[in-house]
């Protein structure tokens, strides 16, 4: 496996991640469980699509990863807050 | 690296480009929906004012029941829909009894179901709020046996105010619920047909963490002030009384024994009565 080929793998891998977590989020809101012992998939994600965006062949993907994973947290804690701010649904 | 390894390179490219985009068009539509439909009740404190709304017209309304305002559950559905749930509860003898739940349905901030179960048996056409005519009332104590815990509705031989309401507490009567006259009680008590809701405020247990009086012309404000009102209070001309004649109680929900109220008859301090509740 090339360098580039692998750094592909990893940008794809990236972009998984980011989409599990999205997925995650679903999960949540439709079985009603926050899924707190989950927090390091974002995390990892996060990580992945860092190194992910220092090479060429991988950037995009590490990107795109980046972008979905912090609008994935950023939708969850709306709806956290949302939650937590009416009485009796959180 | 040949042409036919770039173009397979690039076909397999763009087979992962649009699996991931695929994929999180499907993975996206639920969360921003949801995240909308939350963001629309929580903002402006929608929901809680729904929520607060209901449990106002319980307290002020309903001379028996009380709606825990504790026991809320709130389930927002992503589309725009909202569910909440509560537990309604009455007094016996100084004990709180879960009687019963109330239900509620809204579509965007408009009230599209309503159930209400009792734990007891009730009468078909029971609804809520409560509707007193002069039909209701009762003079004599025939079938009332001394010795039972009951909950009447009475009407007091004049107006007190909250202080004075301590004539009662000395024969050993708990005054649940304060009728307030609110100048439209002689229409509503001498009337046969349902014309409104009496209005009063529960005397045991504080609404919103204030007691009695203050929280009283607090939640009579917000039914007044709601823009949607599922039945007619006519609380603005009532608040509107109130603010003027001040808080003047015509009457109330007690908790008694037989023998008690026999005494207070006797004694001329209540009028006439309706039968709430006998003991459980």
């Amino acid at each position: 496996m090339t360098k580039s080929t692998g750094f592909f793998t990893l940008g794809l891998l990236a972009a998984g991640a980011s989409l599990f977590t999205l997925f995650l989020l679903n999960i949540a809101l439709f079985t009603h469980t926050p899924f707190i012992g989950m927090w390091y998939v974002p995390l990892v994600s996060l990580v992945l699509a860092c190194i992910a965006l220092t090479q060429k062949a991988s950037r995009k993907y590490g990107l795109y990863a980046l972008l979905l994973t912090s609008c994935t947290v950023l939708i969850a804690a709306v709806i956290l807050w949302g939650l937590v701010s009416i009485n009796g649904a959180y | 690296m040949d042409t036919q390894k770039i173009i397979l390179h690039a076909k397999q490219r763009a087979k992962w480009n649009t699996i991931i985009v695929l994929l999180t068009i499907i993975l996206a539509i639920s969360p921003i929906i949801y995240m909308l439909s939350i963001t629309y009740y929580a903002a402006n404190d929608r929901a809680n004012n729904l929520i607060a709304r209901t449990t106002a017209l319980y307290a002020l309304t309903d001379p028996a029941v009380d709606m825990n305002p504790t026991t809320v559950q709130t389930t927002i559905s992503p589309l725009f829909n909202l569910t909440f749930e509560a537990e309604l509860e009455e007094q016996y003898a100084g004990q709180d009894y879960t009687v019963g739940s109330y239900e509620a349905h809204y579509g965007l901030t408009t009230k599209t179901a309503e159930k209400i179960a009792m734990n007891y048996p009730t009468p078909a056409d029971q609804q809520f709020p409560k509707y007193f005519t002069a039909t209701d009332f009762q003079l004599d104590m025939k079938e009332i046996p001394d010795d039972k815990w009951i909950t009447v509705f009475a009407i007091f031989n004049k107006n007190y105010t909250e202080d004075e309401l301590q004539v009662f507490l000395r024969h050993n009567v708990s005054v649940l619920w304060s009728a307030v006259d609110t100048g439209l009680e002689e229409e509503i008590l001498t009337s046969t047909a349902d014309t409104y809701p009496l209005i009063g405020y529960p005397m045991t247990k504080s609404v919103d963490g204030e007691q009695t009086e203050e929280s009283f012309l607090k939640q009579l404000e917000r039914l007044a002030e709601s823009p949607q009102q599922p039945i007619d209070l006519a609380a603005k001309k009532r608040l509107a009384y109130v603010k003027e004649h001040g808080i003047s109680i015509y009457g109330g929900t007690l908790s008694l024994k037989g023998s008690a109220l026999k005494k207070l008859m006797d004694m001329h301090l209540i009028q006439k009565f309706k039968l709430l509740q006998e003991d459980m």
